[in-house]
């Protein structure tokens, strides 16, 4: 093949493989697919359109379910394999059971960095992706800005 | 061959470029989706304390004394430097500082204030001179305590109002006449050790839009020591820029 060719093919299937979503290719997409649709689930996707310009998270995905052990076992075990050679930030456990953990994904050829964090309290699974430009010592301060957020569906209003 | 390779480039190309906008807010409760609203709230950052103030001044107990004040030449001018904000809602401040406050008053009459026997009085001259001027000079250090309201009006104003208590720090005081002399000359004599309490507060209260407010404070207790001078307390009236 032509060797121009052959450079033309390669930078037209480049930004399929950069951009097809890092998100696509997580396990954790798969619990948000499976249980973000039933009953009693909230799940709320934001992006640019309501977060720019307010906080560095390009990205938000928050799954908020009825406690399962079913579900967790299957979050859980999602997590640990997106996780691979990340890093943990935080884990508290409970009875040998994680309560609460935030993670951040091993840094992809991309600028932006991707958290995932699980909460099981209170009767209720939380797990949220987060993606943007800043590292792990300022993710909490963007989730402090989320608290800024208001956010109203169906005459209720949602805080983050 | 080649047009069906090429095809697939410019089909993956689109994909990806589309696969980035694509992505948008959405919510779904219970498998269902909604429209939804949102806005962005932010705590107040910052509050309207600073800046200089103008009040017309006015003392409390005067008529008791049988002095008059000359109010279109009795004011305060109060200067707040710093200020320390901690945001407590999404409207609600409370505030801390630091600021200056210079107070002056004007008497009618031939009476001035001056120490007698360890207490402050209102007296005449001992010479029996009238007077071109007497006065009352007092400098405080301010230290607010105050919650401030605030509320967007409008796109662009901000309608606030807040009140509380400021702290007084005497820095400086005197009183000072300007007696006739009898050579058609001013003689200025000024009297220290006032017996003016070294601390003390007042009640404040400002509102107003943006940088532009209206400022009034009273003084509930003498800004003299018990027994000591006349039962004397400040309140004033006026604007502040912010």
């Amino acid at each position: 093949m032509n060797p121009l060719k052959k450079i033309f093919f390669l930078i037209a299937f480049l930004p399929a493989y950069l951009f097809a979503g890092a998100q696509n290719d997580l396990n954790i997409e798969t619990i948000f697919q499976n249980h973000g649709k039933q009953k009693g689930a909230i799940l709320i996707e934001l992006a640019k359109d309501v977060l720019g310009g307010h906080t560095q998270i390009s990205r938000y995905k928050s799954l908020i379910l009825p406690s399962d052990t079913g579900v967790i076992k299957a979050t859980t075990n999602a997590i640990r394999q997106d996780l691979k050679n990340g890093k943990v930030l935080m884990e508290n456990k409970k009875d040998g059971k994680i309560e609460t953990g935030y993670y951040c994904l091993e840094k992809q050829d991309s600028p932006d960095y991707e958290y995932i964090l699980f909460t099981d309290k209170s009767r209720k699974i939380t797990l949220i992706y987060l993606r943007g430009k800043f590292p792990p010592d300022q993710l909490e301060s963007e989730l402090n800005k989320l608290k800024d957020l208001f956010i109203k569906v169906n005459n209720k209003h949602i805080k983050l | 061959m080649k047009k069906v390779l090429f095809l697939i480039g410019i089909l993956s190309l689109a994909t990806a470029v589309l696969a980035q906008e694509e992505e948008k807010s959405n919510i779904l409760f219970d498998g269902s989706s909604y429209n939804f609203l949102f806005s962005w709230k932010k705590k107040p950052a910052e509050s309207h304390w600073t800046g200089l103030t103008f009040a017309f001044s006015g003392l409390n107990g005067l008529d008791k004394e049988n002095v008059d004040l000359r109010l279109n030449r009795s004011y305060s001018i109060d200067l707040n430097l710093i200020d320390y904000n901690v945001p407590l809602h999404y409207h609600w401040l409370f505030v801390t500082g630091l600021g200056f406050d210079w107070s002056r008053y004007h008497f009618k009459g031939d009476v001035g204030l001056q120490d007698f026997n360890g207490t402050s009085r209102f007296l005449p001259d001992s010479e029996g001179r009238s007077y071109r001027d007497s006065k009352l000079l007092v400098y405080y250090a301010t230290i607010p305590l105050i919650l401030e309201y605030q509320k967007k009006v409008g796109k662009r104003k901000t309608f606030f109002i807040n009140g509380g208590v400021e702290g007084l720090i005497n820095l400086y005081s005197k009183s000072q006449v300007e007696a006739r002399t009898s050579r058609n000359g001013i003689e200025k004599i000024a009297y220290k050790d006032l017996n003016i309490l070294p601390v003390n507060f007042r009640l404040v209260l400002r509102t107003g839009f943006d940088d532009f407010g209206i400022f009034g404070y009273y003084q509930p207790y003498s800004m003299f020591q018990k027994g000591k001078g006349p039962e004397l307390s400040s309140f004033g009236i006026g604007i502040a820029l912010h």
